[in-house]
């Protein structure tokens, strides 16, 4: 009679009868290296690492995370420190301490990112001949426990002959897909089958692939460029350490009546050494201007000021101030511009736009002249627009406001290692999710006049393949096997 | 044209109700047909279902096979996966007026990506119960469904335009699409890991096993997880695209992480640490807490996915 009996509830056993490929590693642990590769490839490790990271990337997510650079200057870091004290309280000092502030550069996270990546290297290396050995050379005989203890499995007594059956079992596996092999030992009739052998190397190849993606990190943090300029239309800047500059010709924010904000639109005109080499007419968010590998991105936009410094008829600075801070309590727009040949950096302060209570008259701004690294003003000088002021030898002119746009300028060699990396990654899951490797063992002995037939699989309870593997069992016990 | 939307999605919560309780019913009622149509559902070790055998093209051995095949039953729990469909088509109706309105995918305030995320786990369930011709589900996930389309009618559902930064009509689509469908078989696990948990305390003969329950949860992460892996790897073209990044730890990119990271877990601590049952099921409760945490963040992440 046919007996496909699941043994639900009851923890899964590995199988004696067959090869298994687990953690065992027969040879004794007698040096560092493979004591530490023993450590890596050690799959609870690789948990251990997998939620550390998951609690580590949580807790970014729940404590603030100080803006780039901010913390890199003691000043800023405990100005910033101070305004999140209410928040954290006693904590504050403790978290800064482990570095939770900037939590994805801090030492914990970086270290766990490692091991993490080691690991990964450590198990894929270890498993990598397991499933080699799996898919090329399968156990084809197994013994007559397999068949008693497998999870799924099938025996009966049917009254044709042994080798009919084992047609039939040969055209029911291959019209499932499954490639079927015998042990050449001559011992009765035996199968092997199997299907999708290859899949699991699919988990190679995802695991890989995680590597690959972080390498793609580390070539974005050494090599990449990522700086930022505002400039006021009608005007040029320069692209810091590279040849580029960049002239904003023309800028338009757009809203709808609600004031939610439309568009915002850029017209760039690219110069290297000198020379126009690209222009875009609309830089949007969406649609950067890409030249030689360096993308420049719209980001933002405000108000900025046309100023000029002179000394006698020297011009020490001439050009655009983008006022792109405000004031704590937010009367006051400020930008600033530095005066490298007089060791000086100018605040220029304005009244911030649709706000009262700022003490600074519209049409007027004021300069705050200090010398570099103090914070006390050598002159406050309030200047009218069209209109100069004079501290010593120095004349500030405010000629006019003008729009600026706030272009983000980037280039990223790690972004292709990413890009291969999350191929692979999804071409690896859909391999090992998909391509399931399936093995089937039939036995088939003679009994009487006709034969017993036996089949086992070792899987784990997987509910869609029970039913695959009950009508595979229908098939071949009922001689009802459709023609591959 | 938007008024008949929101009859749809009135329409759509109100069966899903339905279906809710016709199931509740069916699984508990004890009427022969119910019976049958559950007999059928519940694939036990015995008696396979044997179907796709025609006569022709076989060598018979004259040897019949014993499996009975079930007849359908259009019974109480017919009704229930009919009207479950009935929603799903109502959800993916409102979604497809709002669409043609809007011109772009639902995904641009929280309203349209509760909806979104409505439609997604109504599509995963009615998939699952195709699959594992099994009701009983219904009971831990439509009860999610209904509470997002309950929440999705209490936002502000007022058009907008898109603010400049979601201007990509094609990237919002396949990447915000992604995450709705790796959402909804988030759910699916989801719910089987509750099943498995409250199992023990269900006398009902024909309820489910909880290994069924397990597998069912295994299979819903094993797709949750590309699924994930996709959305993310679509959002980090997009933001290399918009912003010239592929990766900024934004908080929302970063809950999504620990989503993918939880998902990755759970599939690594079943895999190779042959973690089943109850410790299984905890991590899926955990992995559909961390869904629910990167998709509810907008309200309080900020940062550049803060649209809603």
């Amino acid at each position: 009679m046919t007996q496909i009996v699941e043994k639900p509830g009851k923890p899964e056993q590995p199988d004696p009868h067959i090869e298994i490929d687990d953690d065992h590693y027969e040879s004794p642990a007698k040096d560092l290296f493979r004591r530490v590769y023993r450590f890596f490839h050690n799959k609870f490790v690789g948990l251990a690492l997998i939620l550390a990271m998951a609690i580590l990337s949580l807790l970014g997510t729940l404590i603030a995370q100080a803006p780039g650079g901010v913390l890199d200057d003691p000043t800023s870091a405990q100005q910033w420190l101070d305004s999140i004290r209410p928040r954290f309280g006693g904590w504050t000092n403790v978290l800064h301490f482990l570095g939770f502030f900037n939590l994805y550069k801090s030492i914990p996270f970086l270290t766990v990112t490692a091991l993490l990546a080691v690991s990964i290297v450590a198990c894929t290396t270890h498993r990598v001949p397991l499933l080699w050995k799996r898919a090329t050379k399968p156990q084809l005989r197994v013994t007559d426990g397999f068949f008693l203890h497998a999870r799924y499995k099938a025996d009966r007594t049917l009254p044709v002959a042994p080798e009919r059956v084992e047609a039939v079992a040969r055209r029911a596996l291959k019209g499932r897909r499954f490639r079927v092999l015998e042990p050449e030992d001559g011992r009765g009739i035996n199968l092997y089958a199997d299907r999708y052998r290859w899949g699991p190397f699919g988990t190679a190849i995802a695991h890989a692939s995680f590597v690959i993606i972080l390498m793609g990190f580390v070539v974005s943090a050494f090599w990449g460029l990522d700086t930022h300029v505002n400039i006021p239309v009608g005007t040029k800047a320069a692209v810091a350490g590279t040849p580029y500059e960049v002239e904003a010709v023309a800028f338009k924010d757009s809203y709808n009546e609600d004031g939610r904000p439309i568009d915002y639109v850029s017209h760039l005109v690219l110069y290297k050494d000198g020379q126009q080499v690209a222009e875009q007419q609309e830089v949007r968010v969406n649609e950067p201007l890409r030249f030689e590998g360096i993308k420049y991105h719209q980001a933002s936009y405000g108000i900025a000021t046309i100023v000029s410094v002179t000394e006698g008829s020297t011009v020490l600075y001439d050009g655009g101030v983008a006022l792109q801070w405000t004031s704590r309590d937010g009367t006051n727009s400020l930008g600033r511009f530095e005066i490298p040949e007089q060791n000086l950096e100018v605040i220029v302060v304005t009244p911030a736009s649709g706000r009262s209570g700022s003490n600074i008259p519209a049409g007027e701004v004021v300069f705050e002249v200090y010398p570099k690294d103090s914070n006390q003003p050598l002159a406050v000088l309030p200047v009218a627009q069209g209109s100069t002021a004079e501290a010593g030898s120095l004349k500030f002119a405010f000629e006019r406001e003008q729009q600026f746009t706030g272009i983000t300028v980037r280039s990223d060699p790690g972004t292709n290692w990413v890009w291969v990396g999350s191929a692979l990654m999804v071409f690896g899951m859909f391999m090992t999710f998909v391509l399931r490797h399936r093995r089937v063992w039939v036995r088939i002995t003679p009994d009487g006049a006709g034969s017993r037939v036996r089949i086992g699989s070792s899987e784990k309870v997987d509910t869609l393949y029970e039913r695959e593997f009950g009508r595979l069992v229908a098939e071949i016990t009922t001689g009802k096997a459709q023609q591959p | 044209m938007m008024e008949i939307a929101e009859y749809c999605l009135i329409g759509a919560l109100i069966l899903a109700g339905i279906a809710l309780f016709i199931n509740i019913g069916a699984v508990t009622s004890k009427q022969k047909a119910l019976a049958r149509a559950e007999a059928r559902e519940l694939v036990g070790p015995d008696g396979q279902p044997v179907t796709e055998l025609s006569a022709d093209d076989y060598a018979d051995y004259g040897v019949e096979t014993n499996v009975d095949v079930p007849k359908s039953a259009h019974g109480l729990a017919w009704y229930g996966t009919a009207f479950t469909i009935m929603s799903l088509i109502l959800v993916t109706a409102y979604i497809g007026i709002r669409m043609s309105v809007t011109g772009h995918g639902p995904f641009s305030n929280q309203h349209e990506f509760a909806v979104a995320f409505a439609w997604g786990i109504l599509l995963a369930y009615v998939v699952f119960e195709w699959l594992y011709k099994l009701r009983t589900l219904s009971l831990a996930v439509l009860p999610v469904t209904i509470a997002m389309m309950v929440y999705a009618m209490n936002l502000d559902a007022t058009v907008n335009p898109l603010v400049p930064a979601l201007q990509n009509s094609v990237m919002l689509t396949l990447h915000v699409g992604f995450a709705v469908l790796a959402y909804g078989t988030a759910c699916v696990s989801f719910g089987a890991a509750i099943l498995w948990l409250v199992r023990p305390k269900i006398k009902l003969k024909r309820f489910p096993s909880q290994d069924t329950f397990d597998d069912i949860g295994y299979r819903a992460a094993a797709l949750t997880f590309p699924l994930l892996t996709i959305m993310i790897v679509l959002g980090a073209i997009w933001a290399d695209t918009a912003w010239g990044r592929y990766w900024g730890w934004d908080p929302k990119e970063t809950a999504a992480f620990v989503t993918w990271l939880t998902y990755g877990g759970y599939l690594h601590a079943r895999v190779v640490r042959n973690w089943r049952g109850k410790k299984a099921a905890w991590l899926l409760v955990i992995g559909f807490a961390t869904v629910l945490f990167a998709y509810f963040g907008n309200h309080f992440f900020g940062g550049l996915h803060s649209y809603g």
